[in-house]
């Protein structure tokens, strides 16, 4: 009797737990955050009208680059619409709750764009959204376009530049965007301050005069031709401070709390370094509304994070940089509503070629060519990142819009060559084979490092690995104490820019940190200084990488990839240049 | 009382000398240079030099040392030597609110479950009970805390079904066995309504919260953000599982401690005379026995918390929390921002030694032996 009247209860029990278990099924979905964005008025179409014509001689464009990205691309050959009328149309008003998320890669330095260093990386993406650039550089058709500025057209030895700026801007406080401004947002980055480390100081330096005709027109002398001047506009120097602001609060408000120092679509609401950054729409912004009412920067540690973070609705806008993830992310279908931004030659072995002074056996041109031909990519590629990164011996990447077959032909390895080379110079030199390789300790360069201290061994080199360190420790070894043979680098060479990244390899730069020295090179740096389009980029960079498979001064393994990855929901964000995205047109589409 | 309260903080000054001293010499050990870290690869040497001139790096780490502990006595535990360049008092007051939060909680998990677990663990000891429980316990001490917040990611983050199932099988076993307790007690003699009653309101109780938990069960998130600061719901839902991959290894510990001076306390003549006199089984553990067994936990509760309050970096790390572990691993040590370092030891230090001396004054309480200076 017990026995039946227990099994039968212990039944009923387990009959009613499943049911109601069952009849639960609502919360399974994502849940309902209590701060959850109200739904937006969502325009027709999510995609940016096409781009105002820059007048700055970018019209031949090359086609768009090829990309996994998810947007519907405009055609370059479009006939391209005012610049005012790029500002969104999916909403008439801030719409009240609407927030996004975005983890970054790393933190910025600080909010002043003449403190944080300089690209999407590192606190470009935050920085667009508070002071908008007075260019903008166009992913679609690969060429400039105005933004705060209404143009901006070259002399004919392209080294002056005068720039026409949209009429009736303000500051929030009133202030006007007019010449002045400009010239003294500019003049920032040349103050004498420690605090200014933006590497846009370097080509700031170029302006040699700030000609004004009247509020809005202007003109910028430079003291060397300059084909793309409108980089220098769409980076942190195209960046306008409020100098009301400046002078009533001081510099370093501009890097704590700007709240009213930029033309963004954006103010900041809360600034807490290394935990996150959260700006709030603005309902004056120049361009019209701006419909997402709360952006939040943060910053997961990790890439793999970052991506499950994103996967589990944490995060809106995801900025990836690790290959493995890319790859994660591009196989779940992630990648479909992104962009990817290329860093041609992102990895590469630096190789000392003697620089001040010192006599390390790399100073041999036949060493450094063997290096090059002893380091297979593929394999490195296998051990480093399981074969998911972009292997590459040359300069340039595949998918780079200045890409051709036989003009950026990669070094195939030749292990044979390499000995060859190796034994030449042992045999000559009594050299006895040994090379230093600095490389860091995270977990893919230890891995990188091993491969690669194997190949060149195969090739005859006695290397002496140092990756105990941290990354730190291998900027100090190569930068302070120049006390490398190799060393793990990279130099993130953009299509947008490829000249200021390269010109590091010209031997006057004051960054040339290898003491590098070709004539050849310099003259190749000096045309792509001066070219206007990409034809000419491209043959400035072919004429380039010609020298460099002969002098060799470093050896290049791998172009990095960025993917900035955000959900379906979240429309109308616009990628631009160093990795950067913009808000000001971007809504949330509940439909 | 007074007079202990002073020695004891007497005690804190050349303890905290003593730690600033040994902290600043071996940060100074690390190698690299702060300022290299700060201006990245893209710097030159003149760059690199204009910083260190502006950070003071330029200086002899004596004259360092001094600057900074001028600065300390007054309060001031100077700038971040990474920009934003913040004073380091603000960036502790931010980070110290969410570890604490974080400890506290793992704290408060691993009281609630190795006190049930300790204290029935010895009232059944050597039982299957007993075995079962000392078993978990020696698994919970062997899993890593780093592996078990990637464990707890992975199966509530991303496959939340599978815990969610195992709680209802779990508990659904225990309310199956209250059930049967309930109705042979209901069985065997009804007229007694005391015995299977409590059996009956307690198969309830259990199947309720069995049934709430399996319907409220929420979604957890991968990071441990501070941005639910303002809602202490969301905060508990979002501390939850770091929470829990701390407590892990602290229950284990907590519960083998408890059971091992419950078993002693046990046997004492107090708890015969109180079984003699008929005293209910949950008063004589509960309230006689509990009380004298448990000092060895309070005091490996003391040290466990201070020891969390600076040593949860990697769960930080792996939730994406910034609280002070990360701040001074992260931001402090690894990039030689020594002030971050100095701040922050300070703090964890100041804060390890006032917890003692509390817990040190908190047994007067516990035991009036003590407090008559009996023993």
């Amino acid at each position: 009797m017990r026995s039946w009247l227990f099994r039968l209860l212990a039944l009923l029990m387990v009959f009613g737990l499943v049911a109601a278990a069952c009849g639960n099924d609502d919360d399974d979905g994502v849940q309902t955050a209590p701060d959850e964005p109200a739904p937006t008025q969502a325009a027709d179409d999510g995609d940016e009208p096409a781009p105002a014509p820059s007048g700055d001689g970018e019209e031949d464009a090359a086609p768009a680059e090829p990309s996994d990205d998810g947007e519907d691309a405009t055609p370059a050959d479009e006939e391209a619409a005012p610049a005012e009328e790029e500002m969104t149309d999916a909403c008439e008003a801030t719409v009240p709750g609407t927030e996004i998320t975005m983890g970054m890669f790393s933190e910025t330095a600080g909010l002043d764009p003449t403190v944080s260093s300089g690209s999407g990386t590192t606190g470009m993406i935050e920085l667009m959204s508070l002071y908008d650039t007075l260019m903008r550089y166009d992913q679609e058709t690969k060429g400039y376009v105005p933004h705060l500025a209404e143009g901006v057209e070259p002399n004919d030895d392209l080294t002056e530049w005068t720039l026409t700026l949209r009429p009736g801007i303000t500051f929030s406080d009133g202030t006007p965007l007019d010449t002045s401004v400009v010239q003294s947002s500019m003049e920032r980055f040349l103050r004498d301050d420690p605090s200014v480390r933006n590497q846009s100081r370097a080509f700031v330096a170029w302006i040699e005069e700030y000609e004004i005709h009247d509020d809005l027109t202007m003109t910028f002398h430079l003291s060397r031709p300059w084909g793309t001047f409108q980089y220098a506009l769409a980076d942190e120097p195209g960046m306008m401070i409020n100098p009301t602001f400046v002078e009533a609060n001081g510099q370093e408000q501009v890097n704590l709390n700007p709240v009213g120092a930029g033309l963004g679509p954006y103010n900041i609401e809360r600034y807490a370094p290394q935990e996150e950054i959260v700006v709030k729409a603005k309902d004056d912004y120049w361009g019209g509304p701006v419909c997402i009412e709360t952006i939040r920067f943060v910053r997961i540690p990790g890439a793999p994070a970052t991506y499950e973070a994103f996967q589990n609705d944490e995060l809106d806008v995801a900025f990836l940089r690790e290959p493995r993830v890319i790859f994660e992310a591009r196989e779940n279908g992630d990648g479909e509503n992104g962009w990817t931004f290329l860093q041609n030659s992102g990895g590469t072995v630096l190789i000392n070629n003697g620089v001040r002074g010192s006599t390390p056996p790399t100073t041999d041109v036949r060493l450094r060519e063997a290096i090059a031909y002893a380091l297979d990519t593929d394999v490195l590629d296998e051990r480093a990142n399981e074969g998911t990164g972009s292997p590459t011996s040359s300069m340039l990447s595949e998918k780079s819009l200045f890409w051709d077959d036989e003009l950026f032909a990669p070094v195939e390895p030749d292990i044979e060559r390499a000995r060859q080379l190796v034994q030449e110079v042992k045999d000559e030199t009594g050299w006895d084979g040994s090379i230093r390789m600095i490389c860091h300790n995270a977990p893919s360069r230890i891995d990188w490092a091993i491969a690669a201290e194997a190949l060149l061994e195969a090739a005859g080199f006695d290397v002496d690995l140092d990756n105990d360190g941290t990354v730190l420790d291998m900027v100090g070894a190569v930068l302070v104490q120049a006390d490398f043979d190799l060393s793990c680098w990279g130099f993130n060479v953009a299509d947008e820019t490829p000249f200021i990244p390269l010109l590091q390899f010209h031997s006057e730069a004051s960054n040339n940190r290898i003491g590098y020295n070709d004539p050849e090179m310099d003259a190749a740096l000096e045309t792509l200084a001066g070219a206007t389009n990409n034809d000419q980029i491209q043959a400035s960079l072919a004429e380039m990488w010609r020298v460099w498979r002969q002098s060799w001064p470093s050896v290049i393994y791998e172009t990095t990839e960025e993917l900035l990855i955000w959900k379906p929901n979240v429309k109308g964000i616009v990628p631009t240049q160093a990795s950067g995205l913009m808000f000001y047109d971007a809504y949330i589409d509940e439909g | 009382m007074l007079r202990v309260i002073g020695l004891k903080l007497v005690r804190l000054v050349p303890v905290l000398f003593l730690v600033s001293l040994a902290t600043f010499f071996l940060v100074d050990l690390i190698p690299g240079d702060p300022a290299a870290n700060m201006l990245g690869t893209d710097a030159t040497i003149e760059d690199l030099e204009a910083v260190r001139k502006s950070l003071g790096l330029d200086k002899p780490i004596t004259d360092r040392y001094v600057d900074w502990l001028s600065g300390a006595l007054s309060g001031d535990l100077g700038l971040s030597l990474r920009s934003p360049n913040e004073p380091v008092t603000d960036l502790i007051q931010r980070s110290v609110g969410p570890t604490l939060r974080l400890s506290a909680m793992a704290l408060g998990m691993s009281f609630t479950i190795a006190i049930f677990l300790g204290v029935w663990s010895a009232q059944a000891a050597g039982t299957r009970v007993d075995r079962l429980v000392s078993g978990t316990m020696f698994g919970f001490i062997s899993v890593p805390t780093f592996l078990a917040g990637l464990l707890f990611i992975f199966f509530f983050v991303f496959r939340e079904s599978i815990p969610r199932w195992l709680w209802v099988i779990g508990m659904g076993l225990i309310v199956l066995r209250l059930l049967y307790l309930a109705i042979s007690r209901l069985v065997e003699d009804r007229a007694h309504f005391s015995g299977w009653f409590g059996y009956a309101i307690a198969t309830l109780v259990v199947a309720g919260l069995m049934m709430w938990v399996f319907v409220q069960w929420p979604d957890f998130p991968r990071t441990a953000s501070h941005r639910y600061d303002d809602n202490w719901r969301e905060q508990i839902r979002s501390l939850f599982l770091p929470a829990l991959a701390l407590a892990l290894s602290e229950i284990a510990v907590f519960t083998r401690l408890l059971r091992a001076d419950m078993l002693s306390t046990l046997q004492e003549q107090f708890v015969l005379s109180a079984r003699a006199k008929g005293m209910p089984t949950w008063r004589i553990l509960f309230r006689d026995a509990l009380r004298p067994s448990s000092f060895s936990l309070i005091t490996v509760a003391g040290i466990t918390l201070g020891r969390l309050i600076g040593g949860t970096v990697i769960i930080e790390t792996i939730f994406g929390l910034d609280g002070l572990g990360k701040l001074i691993v992260g931001t402090g040590v690894i990039p030689k921002n020594y002030t971050i370092v100095q701040g922050g030891v300070l703090v964890l230090a100041v804060g390890y030694v006032m917890l003692n001396a509390i817990i040190d004054i908190s047994y007067q309480y516990l035991d009036p032996r003590i407090r008559r200076g009996r023993v």
